[in-house]
């Protein structure tokens, strides 16, 4: 499992370019590059969802993993 | 001992489909001889994440077996709406109803995740169910599982709240680590639970209100599993 597997995933086939995820992310961890937004500021992104919760068209995901406290999250 | 390297070129996992498919319920009282047979008629693939498995209404192949990965299984309406029937993870089955009735697909499979699956062909089980009776008592056994399954999640959807419905699937995934991880967003969290990924979003923050479960980034810690239990009317 690595880093990016848990950062938030954007489908560029479904992604308009709307700009709308990019005015909600108050890290500023995401940029418009040609008709397409990406995540250009991976160590900025706090997991909060609002990109997701804004996206008109669900091209973005977030992934999460479910523990019961004490369990060892290193290997996820 | 066959390794899934060994035939199939595209297959990156390491461990011997023998072993592998031995500990599976279905083939754990197979004979020596029909378990060299099962892995010579397995066929290994790999599915990239997002990528269609099977389609709703295509002839089943046989049964998929997960190796690795996250898979859903879902039916669609006409509109694209989505209900999630279920998320499985490594040492699941699916296809199982088609696989034995020979009929169609029931529902689309989808790799929620980058996946390793292995395919039985249909003819191999019917042959199996035919001369081996401890097999056929096997597969009744695990489609009467099947059905008591989705009859809890029949009864999950028309006669508890979202609070209660979100309360479980966090106990069940929390005791599954296979069934947990990437590709498990809240987008497929509300299809499974008929509901809008904004109200899975509200009801996380009010069971972390309820000092419940709190968040880690991509991590919802269970703290209180008495009290999500009691939410979850366990």
């Amino acid at each position: 499992m690595n880093k990016f597997d848990w950062m938030p995933q954007i489908n560029f086939q479904l992604c308009t370019g709307c700009k709308r995820c990019v005015s909600a992310c108050p890290t500023h961890a995401l940029v418009q590059v040609g008709k397409k937004i990406i995540l250009a500021y991976q160590d900025c992104c706090s997991y909060c969802a609002r990109c997701e919760d804004v996206c008109p068209v669900g091209a973005i995901e977030l992934s999460f993993l479910i523990l019961k406290k004490g369990d060892n999250s290193d290997v996820y | 001992m066959q390794d899934l390297n060994c035939f199939r070129k595209n297959v990156s996992i390491k461990v011997s489909l023998q072993d592998y498919l031995i500990k599976l319920v279905y083939f754990e009282d197979l004979a020596e001889d029909d378990i060299k047979t099962l892995v010579d008629v397995a066929i290994a693939r790999d599915y990239q994440a997002h990528e269609t498995i099977s389609h709703e209404g295509d002839t089943a192949k046989g049964l998929w077996i997960i190796i690795k990965g996250r898979i859903k299984i879902s039916k669609m309406n006409a509109e694209g709406a989505e209900h999630v029937l279920r998320i499985l993870g490594v040492g699941d089955t699916f296809n199982d109803i088609a696989a034995f009735d020979g009929g169609n697909n029931p529902a689309t499979a989808i790799a929620l995740s980058d996946a390793s699956l292995c395919l039985i062909p249909a003819e191999y089980l019917r042959h199996l169910i035919e001369t081996d009776g401890k097999f056929a008592l096997k597969v009744v056994l695990i489609l009467a599982h099947r059905i008591r399954n989705l009859v809890g999640h029949i009864e999950d959807l028309a006669l508890y709240s979202v609070i209660v419905r979100l309360s479980r699937f966090l106990l069940k995934q929390m005791q599954d680590p296979s069934l947990n991880g990437v590709g498990v967003t809240r987008t497929v969290i509300a299809a499974h639970l008929a509901t809008t990924p904004q109200t899975i979003s509200h009801i996380l923050r009010e069971l972390e209100g309820l000092e419940v479960i709190n968040f880690d980034r991509h991590r919802i810690w269970v703290i209180d599993e008495t009290k999500l239990r009691k939410i979850a009317m366990l």
